[in-house]
């Protein structure tokens, strides 16, 4: 009897110290982060396209060109510079082709060769710098 | 101010609706804290549908939403305070026996710290990540800047051209968050943040509470604590995603089964409200329509087991009732104004039959399965392993009182698993990155309602040691 009456008290002790401890080692994870406090990537993503935003129509469809394929483009960080240019530029739908009117380039850091726009009838109309740069299509 | 309003509204609404509803003829404070959390919840996902419906008949940001809010508030509060006249005397359920009050205490002292660090942790994870986790502003955030920016162009957000970002997700974070951003007269990182920490807040509440009108003040602070203490949820409950307010919908909807079955069988006020909370959770989640599935099959076949199909009956045309305004909305929504889901386009199609009958698949996710039952709950935390210890320890609660109500959740919470299964087995995606990046969130999304039926099934500390009377307290006898 008496073992069964610690077994209850220790069954409510493993619980607490369990979930205590997790909320702990939560706690300083959170607080020994190395990176932390880093700045907000996105927000900082995001103010690359400030200056693109100010010509481009409320909505409608824009066209999309990177170094990287569509096919390339998938749902995780890698790749998450299309989905970052959609978040900045909604109601504006993005689209990964260069086939419409306006095409927005996203090129980061790297160098552009002129080539990649030229070689698809893009004509360039302003380079915001950043590796962002707006084309229109020349064949509407 | 008018964010802050914005944010008051909402669990007001709910309050004054689930208060005339509520089957007890109590005064006011009348289960206060169950409503309370019940409110916050269930407000919110109402506020969610009435923006949503201003939307498609004018657009999100012309003026006038915040007047049809403020005049529902107050026809609410003009016919609850004519029915609380008419109301009288106090019928708040006994509350189950305390061991003693200083366990009460130590108890309430951990929860309290519990709380704490997850606010803590909502802090630093909202500083970390002002916009939520990927998904988050990949498609929840995403959608509000649409609704938001928009104006009458806000249907984009629902274009088959933004087909990875899923437009046939209903539209409750959404919509909430651009409801607050028109209330604020700007966008803030704030809204969506509050969102997710407010359903967080009503789940630990919800369930908690509900313990302990059920089972005693024991065993709902220890509920409590244990939902706490998971850092998948904590983690969850801070990414801006709909997984938690999903959670919320679907404990909300169990606790409610389980209040008519035990605190007030031949009224139909929980079950009302439970036909409510179902259908908000098809609102939040596409997954809520198969919990809506589940929940009306696990019930009849419970029923159909102890021969009371006029039970049933009865019951689902009341919980019926509750879910058609939401789910009228949803048949709207997803009829008139989004494309196809893409796992259903999926049915049915050649690629998908030859999924369904790869074997291999099988192996796949059912090991997935298991890893994740046995590991749930993120870094040293297991959830399955605590709960299983705590059984061993306590023993299982051999009372008849909620043990059909047990047996409905738990066949509902296994049909949904079983739905998730096959969801993975046909899924049109790469298998191994699916289940990595999604199955623990499915877990989640059980979790709370999982801790609920444990709780109730468990014998309280008390129970326990009634049962096992310590060496002092029998000679005390």
């Amino acid at each position: 009897m008496r073992v069964r009456h610690l077994a209850a008290k220790a069954g409510v002790a493993v619980l607490i110290l369990f979930a205590l401890l997790s909320n702990l080692h939560g706690l300083l994870q959170g607080a020994f982060d190395p990176d932390f406090p880093r700045r907000d990537r996105i927000s900082q993503y995001e103010r690359r396209f400030e200056g693109l935003k100010k010509i481009l129509p409320t909505h409608g469809v824009v066209g999309y060109l990177s170094h990287r394929q569509a096919q390339d483009i998938r749902f995780d960080t890698e790749t998450a510079e299309f989905y970052l240019t959609q978040y900045a530029l909604a109601p504006l739908i993005v689209i990964h082709s260069p086939e419409r009117d306006l095409v927005i380039g996203n090129f980061g850091a790297s160098r552009v060769d002129p080539a990649i726009f030229k070689d698809r009838d893009l004509t360039l109309i302003r380079d915001f710098g950043n590796g962002v740069m707006l084309f229109r299509h020349k064949t509407p | 101010m008018s964010l802050i309003l914005s944010f008051l509204a909402p669990p007001l609404i709910g309050f004054l609706l689930i208060s005339l509803l509520w089957p007890s003829q109590g005064p006011l404070r009348s289960q206060l804290v169950i409503k309370s959390f019940l409110a916050l919840g269930l407000g919110l996902g109402i506020s969610s549908c009435i923006f949503f419906l201003w939307s498609v008949a004018f657009y999100p940001s012309s003026a006038g939403f915040a007047t049809v809010e403020a005049t529902l508030l107050i026809g609410l509060a003009v016919i609850f305070s004519y029915v609380m006249r008419t109301r009288g005397g106090s019928a708040n359920p006994p509350l189950g026996p305390i061991a003693n009050p200083r366990t009460h205490w130590i108890l309430a002292a951990c929860f309290c710290t519990s709380l704490l660090a997850a606010a803590i942790a909502f802090m630093l994870s909202f500083i970390r990540n002002p916009h939520g986790g990927w998904d988050a502003w990949a498609i929840w955030n995403m959608r509000a800047r649409f609704i938001f920016r928009g104006g009458d162009h806000w249907t984009d957000a629902l274009s088959g051209l933004l087909s990875w970002s899923h437009p046939d997700y209903p539209l409750l974070v959404p919509a909430l968050v651009a409801r607050g951003w028109v209330y604020a007269g700007q966008e803030t990182v704030v809204v969506p943040a509050l969102v997710s920490m407010l359903f967080a807040l009503a789940t630990v509440g919800l369930l908690s509470s509900s313990v302990t009108v059920l089972r005693g003040k024991t065993q709902g602070l220890l509920a409590g604590i244990t939902l706490l203490g998971t850092p998948l949820f904590i983690e969850q409950g801070t990414s801006q995603l709909a997984d938690i307010p999903l959670s919320f919908f679907f404990l909300a909807t169990i606790a409610l089964f389980c209040f008519q079955e035990e605190l007030a069988k031949n009224k139909p006020g929980f079950l009302f409200l439970a036909g409510m909370a179902a259908g908000l959770s098809a609102w939040a989640k596409n997954e809520g329509l198969l919990f809506l599935g589940s929940i009306m099959l696990a019930r009849l076949a419970v029923r159909v087991w102890v021969r009371e199909w006029k039970v049933y009956l009865r019951q689902m045309t009341v919980f019926a009732l509750g879910l058609a305004p939401v789910l009228t909305i949803l048949l709207y929504y997803k009829t008139q104004l989004v494309p196809p889901n893409d796992l259903l386009s999926a049915l049915g199609s050649e690629a998908s039959l030859a999924r369904l009958v790869d074997l291999s698949r099988y192996w796949v996710v059912g090991k997935a399965f298991a890893v994740e039952a046995a590991h749930f709950g993120k870094g040293f935390f297991s959830g399955t392993l605590l709960l299983l210890v705590y059984l061993l320890l306590l023993g299982r609660n051999d009372e008849e009182k909620a043990a059909r109500e047990i047996v409905a959740a738990l066949m509902t919470l296994g049909m949904l698993l079983v739905g998730y299964f096959f969801a993975y087995i046909i899924i049109p995606y790469e298998l191994l990155w699916s289940l990595s990046t999604s199955l623990s969130r499915l877990f989640l999304q059980l979790w709370p309602s999982l801790l609920l039926v444990f709780f109730l099934a468990v014998n309280t500390p008390e129970q326990a040691m009634r049962l096992h009377p310590s060496p002092d307290q029998r000679s005390r006898a």
